[in-house]
């Protein structure tokens, strides 16, 4: 037979639970709105059954438990829908990356307007048909010279901006790598401290949570995987090899190649990381594929121009009757287009005619029909021009459509974390007329066995009193 | 479905967040009047529309062509009518000198006119536009015809033809050298000479008073008033190509204007439409996510 005040302590017991679970959701809502949180829920488990009791059982009783213990703090979580939400946000970061440099290279070219490089382009077309018409005048050789400066101005410009942007992206390459070591270094140490720590408590939650935000954190910047999912140590690799086991974080270092350009490398042995998703992959795209490709094809186009139009010009006559020389500098490309010096400021030397007489127009004729000519691989300059147009449009909508489809994604998949995990006002406030209804039940128990001892004081022993 | 409260609220922000871009890019699109505002918006589309404008630069550029060119041919078509006009009377005086009761004072008579038309002939001959002399060929800056001291007229221009473009796939002569029209160059046929030297003999078979020498001057005479006839011909129809041309640059840049617009501008009526659309979208997510995010447990008052 258990103790006269065996009940009161059971009923005790369940004060507590209830009080620590009420705590527990206190705590819950008071980060309701903390994306990185993980909603806790009490364990309670049954207290131990006592020897006591079993022996009791024995003797022909039911045995019978202590009461209720508050156990284990868990978090609520689904580690396949983080895994699941940690690639979607390397893939959206990928392309919101791209979309977003992409919309500065279209900011570079800002086609089609009134006065984009194509409009310069065709102004000088049109310069060398004016001449034509007109091949004895000084103002409308000079138009001509300045007309065609501003077309070469506005090639370097653009050029210029596009190698500007290159050299941007290549500084945040340093800046992101660093990024990546401060989180692996954080990582790790969390590692440690969650390791000395007694799992399942309200404060080692707090540390994993802390740890999953910095391991998505790092999925923004590049394609990670983790092992040992939600243990006390995690284990981060990056393109195959470990960056984070444990207590020990593997530093990642840039390297200035020749040609300036950072190349991610293994801190202790050099070797090229490999990257193949997040920030950093779209980063290098555009460093190293998509602007590039724009440069030489912008290089491609301005030095056409110049070979063709110099090749042309060396055939005709200036005003002066001379032989012509070249119009633009000779082996010029789009970094450093510009007239020839000796034409600069001399208009008279543009070699407008053909045989020499000064109303002679067939060579400006000829360089204004260069526009309508096919000058390499089938293409006019034009049509050049047009495709690299053509090109950024084209790979600027695919990043514009990925980033919107990829962020859906994400969306999703951050909403079904969040379904799991977060946590929800209605369901605590539930709870907690849940808890503080057992709590006003557990009490009541207290109040009868309160009353049944005072009986027994009380009133029993009275008998001739 | 559980759903938490930061779920709600991402939730809430991300539509408020999808019906804001909707609505900015629908007002971009209707304050710009454009549909195409990036290349990658359509990339066809601007691909076309680069097209299109250099195609308008081009129309302008040859409209401009023309009206450069035209008042110079107008100019050598004025000239080439007084030519006309002087041959013509070149020719009376040769049938009146060629009858057979001319006397000897109106020989001189006629000498003296056609010394006139002969200075007449080589002002005309170095008839300037802007500067340019018009009969030189392309050599714009030599008078044509010039008369050294020894009384030789000669021909000083070349025998250039400076072609303008004016439509893509015409171009036209801007010049008649005056190596044709004065026939030096013996375009009048053969056994002609040139319109100076012409006068000349006219002016020598008058001199010898003989008849039968001033009639056979007439052939020449012909022969060359048939030639300037060509000449004016051939640049009345260059100056009616022009017209023509000029008329069709016209109708083409707007036709160029209208396809422009056609594939960059946005259909007003429906922009604004769409924009009306997203405005009410946008509202109703911002009336829905300041109910919803109102309502729970906490704050719920029975009536």
């Amino acid at each position: 037979m258990s103790s006269t005040f065996f009940g009161l302590s059971v009923a005790q017991s369940g004060l507590n639970a209830q009080r620590r679970a009420m705590d527990i959701l206190g705590y819950n809502i008071a980060h309701a709105n903390d994306p990185t949180y993980k909603r806790q829920r009490l364990v309670l488990v049954e207290g131990a059954v006592l020897a006591q009791a079993q022996e009791a059982s024995v003797l022909g009783s039911s045995p019978f438990g202590t009461g209720v213990n508050a156990g284990d703090v868990l978090r609520v979580r689904d580690a396949l829908i983080e895994r699941r939400l940690r690639t979607a946000t390397q893939a959206a970061s990928d392309w919101q990356y791209k979309a977003q440099v992409m919309k500065q290279v279209e900011a570079i070219f800002a086609e089609p307007s009134d006065s984009g490089l194509q409009a310069d382009l065709d102004k000088f077309w049109a310069s060398w048909q004016k001449l034509a018409s007109n091949p004895e005048s000084l103002p409308i050789r000079s138009a001509l010279l300045e007309d065609a400066a501003a077309l070469c101005q506005r090639i370097q410009y653009t050029y210029a901006q596009l190698r500007n942007t290159a050299n941007d992206l290549n500084a945040t390459v340093v800046d992101r790598v660093n990024l990546i070591n401060n989180i692996s270094q954080e990582i790790a140490q969390l590692n440690v401290q969650i390791g000395s720590l007694e799992p399942n408590q309200v404060g080692t939650n707090e540390l994993q949570n802390r740890r999953d935000a910095l391991v998505l954190e790092l999925s923004k910047l590049v394609a990670v995987n983790q092992h040992e999912e939600g243990g006390v140590g995690v284990t981060i690799s990056i393109g195959g090899r470990v960056l984070v086991q444990g207590g020990q974080a593997n530093l990642l270092k840039c390297v200035t190649l020749e040609g300036g350009s950072q190349q991610i490398q293994w801190a202790n042995d050099g070797q090229e990381l490999r990257i193949t998703g997040g920030e950093l992959n779209g980063l290098l795209w555009l460093r190293d594929e998509a602007i590039p490709s724009y440069m030489s094809q912008l290089d491609t186009f301005a030095s056409t121009l110049v070979d063709k139009v110099n090749a042309l010009h060396r055939t005709g006559r200036t005003l002066t009757g001379s032989d012509g020389q070249d119009f633009f500098k000779a082996g010029c490309t789009a970094a450093n287009i510009a007239l020839d010096p000796s034409i600069v400021d001399h208009p008279e030397l543009i070699a407008a005619s053909s045989g020499g007489s000064v109303g002679d127009n067939g060579v400006a004729l000829a360089i204004a029909g260069l526009e309508g000519e096919p000058v390499k691989d089938g293409m006019t300059l034009n049509q050049l021009y047009r495709a690299l147009i053509a090109d950024i449009g084209g790979s600027a909508a695919i990043a514009y459509r990925q980033a919107t489809a990829h962020q859906l994604s994400l969306d999703q998949f951050t909403t079904q974390q969040q379904s799991v995990s977060g946590v929800s006002i209605d369901e605590e406030l539930t709870n907690l007329i849940k808890f503080q209804q057992a709590y006003n039940a557990a009490a009541r128990i207290i109040t009868v066995m309160d009353e049944m001892i005072d009986v027994l004081v009380s009133k029993t022993g009275v008998v001739g009193r | 479905m559980r759903t938490s409260l930061t779920q709600q609220i991402q939730n809430q922000l991300s539509y408020i967040n999808s019906a804001v871009t909707k609505l900015s890019e629908a007002q971009t699109r209707t304050i710009s009047g454009k549909r195409i505002i990036r290349a990658s918006d359509d990339v066809s589309g601007t691909n076309r529309s680069l097209s299109l404008r250099t195609s308008i630069s081009k129309t302008d550029q040859f409209a401009d062509n023309i009206s450069v060119s035209k008042p110079m041919l107008l100019t050598a078509e004025n000239a080439l009518a007084d030519l006309v006009k002087a041959v013509r009377s070149i020719r009376d005086i040769a049938i009146s000198a060629a009858s057979p009761d001319v006397t000897g004072g109106s020989g001189q008579n006629y000498i003296a006119q056609l010394d006139n038309i002969l200075n007449q002939i080589l002002d005309l001959a170095n008839t300037k536009h802007m500067d340019q002399y018009v009969f030189s060929g392309t050599a714009t800056d030599t008078p044509a015809v010039t008369l050294d001291a020894s009384g030789t007229y000669s021909y000083t221009g070349d025998s250039g033809i400076r072609r303008v473009q004016i439509l893509s796939w015409v171009s036209l002569p801007a010049n008649i050298p005056g190596s044709t029209v004065f026939n030096f160059d013996g375009s009048a046929g053969p056994n002609t000479t040139d319109l100076f030297t012409m006068v000349n003999q006219l002016k020598e078979a008058i001199a010898s008073g003989d008849a039968k020498a001033v009639s056979a001057q007439l052939d020449n005479i012909d022969a060359n008033l048939d030639n300037l006839l060509t000449c004016s011909a051939r640049l009345g129809s260059w100056v009616a190509r022009m017209d023509r041309a000029q008329d069709l640059l016209a109708e083409t840049k707007m036709r160029l204007q209208e396809m422009i617009s056609d594939t960059e501008d946005i259909d007003l009526a429906k922009a604004v439409t769409e924009l009306k659309t997203y405005e009410n979208i946008y509202q109703a997510a911002l009336l829905i996510s300041s109910r919803i995010l109102n309502i729970s447990l906490a704050n719920l008052t029975l009536q």
